[in-house]
């Protein structure tokens, strides 16, 4: 048997004068000594270390999930690095990206086209106009408190959006010149809609509130009881909103409550109206489809993804798209709740998908945006935001 | 390890959530101002008051450390083997054995309170919900079993004029004076911890880490929300206070001007 003796590995941290270690070998046993000069002094890299921790478990930067927007070819969206890009729909191209060469914090905001002019919001405080041939800046509004809300524009040249501080504006589309503004009462995260002259603004105070469009006067209010983070639905003369994990029905006139339904949990996905039938998803997966006069559920058991759906159902021929928290897309037959395919991709899904000519186009927090067929899942392709680049060339 | 997660959410965060948020809607229905804020303050010294033991045995092992340390003869032995650092460590060692004193014996008391602490951030970032996913996300912590705090959400954040989710380097102003306090609190407690050193090396690199470890903190929570800032304060406070009536002053005003005063103050501390 091979003796060693006497053979000591040493490792001292000279520079530091923290701790020494003694590794004493010998053929017998070994025996590992650790020595503290200062126990203070570890004590500090502990606190060091920890507060390193805890600036890693809790400050996590804010990744957004606008939605995409597909217009004359060309897909508007909002990414997980705070840009908003401009890419073909047929090959992901990008035709530009804004900013160039920087990032507006985060974009929650799905972006809204008219007349050549991209709008959204960001979440460093500044609601944009963008030329949607060049992505060239057109005018800037400074909220002054972060943007989550997605902008809605009307016939008459208003642009309306929420903010984090309270309010919700009605801006001059063309100039940026501000209109009139509603103070309400919490933090306005959801997108305003825009039907028969009245816009739906829901806020986190638990109210929807109806604005006359033109002047921003208040026609009713309603109590969720809970905050509304959801885009209000309106058809048939109802508004369609959810709070907390209730789906509400209301008269868009007056705002009295015709019925409601409780969900399984807290409802964050934008309610979707086809056929007569509301569709939408709560935060622990399940997917539910009510007769949108009744509030009766149309399926035996509503659909589940295995992890909260934020994204709105985005109904295309009879199939509801959505993304979800499990890091899928998915697409559901809406007559019967199954599912047709789902296609994971490798991070959050929280954004809406957009679907335009047989594709669909979502984002996701793997930092990819992809074209999906759909039809089967297949992806057509995709583009790494962080680069523009295609990640999966078109096919 | 996909387990792990769903476990400390179950054990640590939740139980937090909820009871952060149910304090909260107390001060809410007796029309308690900045009551999110007091909320942070009084759920701080709750979590602080249930780790109260492990911070005491660790206090009480630090404070028999330092007596050795200060002993006659620790100071002859790091005279004598000065030369020698592998001798003066074999020779140090002997002697904790033989004084029953643990070196590492107040480390693992003071560690076992972090997970507890961490859960406690992660609450408090959690109900504020300054972000969207971070409001989202409390919808897995809260219980519905108690409709009520669901219905709090989300929590007024207002307190002493400022927005508790609000940054200072966003907001600059008064927003400023949060991580200054940070700062100083940490700067205090660091001191009144450090304990004497009669090596030279070890001594430098406390000094440093006095200076450079508030500053660290300091810094972050300029990026940190207020309320997040305003837990450490308390959390920093509380630390002191109870280092004041374990040791006293301890090195707080080691090398100022306060040193003098002080240690007339410490032999009345000592005779308690």
């Amino acid at each position: 048997m091979t003796r060693v003796q006497n053979c000591k590995f040493k490792v001292q941290s000279q520079n530091l004068g923290l701790l020494t270690f003694n590794l004493e070998l010998d053929s017998e046993a070994v025996v590992l000594k650790t020595f503290m000069h200062t126990r203070s002094a570890l004590m500090l890299c502990a606190l060091f270390a920890a507060a390193f921790l805890l600036t890693a478990c809790g400050g996590a930067p804010p990744t957004g999930w606008s939605g995409a927007r597909v217009v004359d070819g060309i897909v508007y969206a909002g990414n997980s690095v705070g840009r908003v890009m401009a890419l073909g729909a047929t090959d992901g191209a990008l035709k530009w990206q804004f900013p160039a060469d920087n990032n507006v914090t985060a974009v929650y905001s799905t972006p809204a086209l008219a007349n050549g002019i991209v709008y959204f919001g960001a979440f460093d405080h500044k609601f944009y106009a963008l030329d949607a041939a060049t992505g060239a800046k057109k005018w800037e509004f400074d909220a002054t408190a972060p943007i989550v809300s997605s902008p809605v524009v009307s016939e008459s040249g208003l642009v309306y959006f929420g903010a984090n501080n309270r309010r919700v504006y009605a801006l001059d589309a063309r100039t940026g010149a501000k209109k009139w503004e509603f103070e309400t009462q919490g933090e306005v995260w959801a997108d305003p809609t825009l039907a028969g002259g009245v816009l739906y603004a829901p806020a986190l105070d638990h109210k929807v509130y109806a604005l006359d469009a033109a002047s921003g006067a208040r026609k009713w209010e309603f109590d969720a009881g809970g905050i509304v983070v959801t885009k209000p639905a309106v058809a048939a003369g109802l508004v369609y909103v959810a709070g907390l994990s209730k789906l509400f029905a209301l008269d868009a006139q007056s705002g009295a409550k015709r019925w409601e339904f409780e969900a399984s949990n807290w409802v964050w996905s934008n309610p979707t109206v086809a056929g007569g039938v509301v569709y939408f998803g709560a935060l622990d997966g399940r997917v539910y489809a009510l007769d949108a006069q009744a509030g009766k559920e149309k399926w035996n058991t509503p659909f589940k993804a295995n992890d909260a759906v934020r994204s709105a159902i985005v109904v295309d021929g009879g199939t509801g798209y959505f993304g979800a928290d499990d890091r899928k897309v998915y697409a559901i037959d809406l007559a019967t709740g199954q599912g047709k395919w789902s296609r994971v991709t490798n991070g959050r899904v929280l954004a809406s998908p957009g679907i335009a000519n047989g594709v669909v186009y979502v984002s996701s927090h793997d930092n990819l945006l992809y074209a999906l067929d759909a039809a089967t899942g297949t992806v057509k392709w995709s583009v790494d935001v962080t680069s523009g680049k295609l990640a999966t060339p078109a096919k | 390890m996909d387990f792990l997660t769903p476990l400390w959410n179950n054990i640590v965060v939740d139980p937090m959530v909820n009871l952060l948020l149910w304090i909260y809607t107390m001060l809410v229905q007796i029309a308690v101002p900045g009551a999110y804020g007091i909320a942070i303050i009084l759920f701080t010294l709750l979590v602080r008051a249930v780790t109260l033991p492990f911070y005491a045995q660790q206090q009480k092992a630090m404070k028999k450390q330092q007596t050795l340390m200060q002993s006659k003869e620790w100071q002859e032995m790091q005279k004598k083997y000065a030369k020698n650092r592998e001798q003066l460590a074999q020779e140090q060692m002997k002697l904790y054995k033989r004084e029953g004193v643990n070196p590492l014996g107040g480390c693992l008391p003071a560690l076992i309170p972090w997970p507890i602490m961490i859960g406690l951030y992660q609450s408090i970032m959690t109900v504020m919900g300054a972000q969207p996913e971070q409001l989202m996300e409390l919808s897995k912590h809260i219980y519905r079993f108690i409709p009520a705090l669901a219905a709090a959400v989300p929590v007024q954040s207002d307190f002493l004029g400022m927005n508790l989710a609000g940054m200072p380097q966003t907001y600059g102003g008064l927003y400023y004076v949060v991580p200054a306090l940070v700062l100083v609190t940490t700067l205090i407690q660091q001191r009144m911890m450090v304990m004497p050193s009669t090596d030279p090396q070890s001594a430098q690199m406390n000094q440093s880490m006095m200076v450079m470890m508030p500053l660290f903190i300091g810094y972050i929570s300029l990026s940190f929300p207020v309320g997040l800032s305003l837990y450490w304060i308390v959390f920093n406070v509380v630390g002191i206070v109870q280092q004041y009536l374990n040791t006293g002053w301890g090195n707080l005003f080691v090398g100022t001007p306060w040193e003098a005063a002080a240690n007339k103050g410490k032999k009345n501390v000592g005779s308690k």
